[in-house]
């Protein structure tokens, strides 16, 4: 695995949108469920023009619902949103299968919950050789076990970054910056200054 | 999730990813698939009017091998290496 501390690469990264379900969001504050949903929208709009390739899971398809339609209308047309029987993602084969197949060593990782998938996804990519990369404010978990989730990532060497950060990083140039939001509007999603 | 499954025929395999095909290893699949039907879906991505292998070579064989017509998938993303 790279040192954490370095710059994340773009071509190297995977945008891993994790179980955005109103099973788990209904448990969030109403007034912060849309704007969690509208940041990761964004990052996955901005990876979409950067050619980052995007992994969805849903949990338990069956019993929690599907990814929300805002965010399953922005993943290429009959992508699979894999159907997460497991709370670390990497033990799941066929998850597992895919990530190794997108090549990429840098997993960006957003959605719910901090303190379960995203901590237990995080950390196993991690120890599977891959640089686990946390967008603190486009994962949600309820107080204080948002902030709990995020502690044990960062204590176990996770780098923890928020939206406006990863963005900067994927986009790295004025040029790109203007490509990316000339693609995508400059309108930046709730709780982001850019 | 419904399954979601494609015809085989639509299926292209890259010559990166032909070979070599253990033979043994595709009658084991096989006769588990008769059995127990396809566990792990093959993963593809889409490419135009078809679909790309991605990984799951010795599961399609052993689809194949069978007789089926169609195969359990699932889709990613194409990536630019």
């Amino acid at each position: 695995m790279k040192a954490s501390h370095s710059l994340i690469r773009r071509d190297d990264c995977a945008l891993l949108v994790i179980d955005v379900q109103d099973y788990f969001l209904n448990k969030l504050p109403e007034g912060d469920r849309g704007p969690l949903v509208a940041r990761i929208g964004w990052l996955m709009r901005v990876a979409q023009v950067l050619e980052i390739p995007i992994l969805a899971t849903a949990e338990d398809i069956a019993r929690d619902g599907p990814l929300v339609p805002a965010l399953s209308a922005l993943l290429p047309r009959g992508q699979t949103v894999f159907d997460k029987r497991v709370f670390g993602l990497r033990d799941q084969a066929d998850i597992a299968e895919a990530m190794h197949a997108l090549g990429r060593r840098t997993s960006v990782l957003v959605g719910l919950e901090t303190d379960v998938c995203i901590a237990q996804s995080a950390l196993s990519l991690a120890d599977a050789g891959y640089r686990a990369v946390v967008i603190d404010d486009a994962c949600g978990s309820p107080a204080p076990n948002h902030a709990a989730g995020l502690r044990r990532m960062r204590d176990a060497g996770v780098m923890v970054t928020n939206t406006k950060g990863i963005f900067y990083e994927w986009v790295r140039d004025l040029a790109v910056h203007a490509k990316v939001l000339g693609a995508i509007g400059r309108e930046p999603p709730p709780g982001v200054m850019l | 999730m419904k399954d979601v499954v494609i015809p085989i025929e639509e299926i292209y395999v890259p010559a990166a990813r032909r070979g070599p095909i253990d033979a043994d290893k595709v009658n084991a699949l096989a006769e588990s698939i008769a059995e127990n039907g396809l566990q792990s879906p093959i993963l593809v991505r889409p490419d135009k009017a078809r679909y790309v292998l991605v990984s799951g070579l010795h599961r399609l064989e052993a689809c194949k091998a069978l007789g089926e017509t169609t195969v359990k998938v699932n889709i990613v993303q194409a990536v630019k290496h």
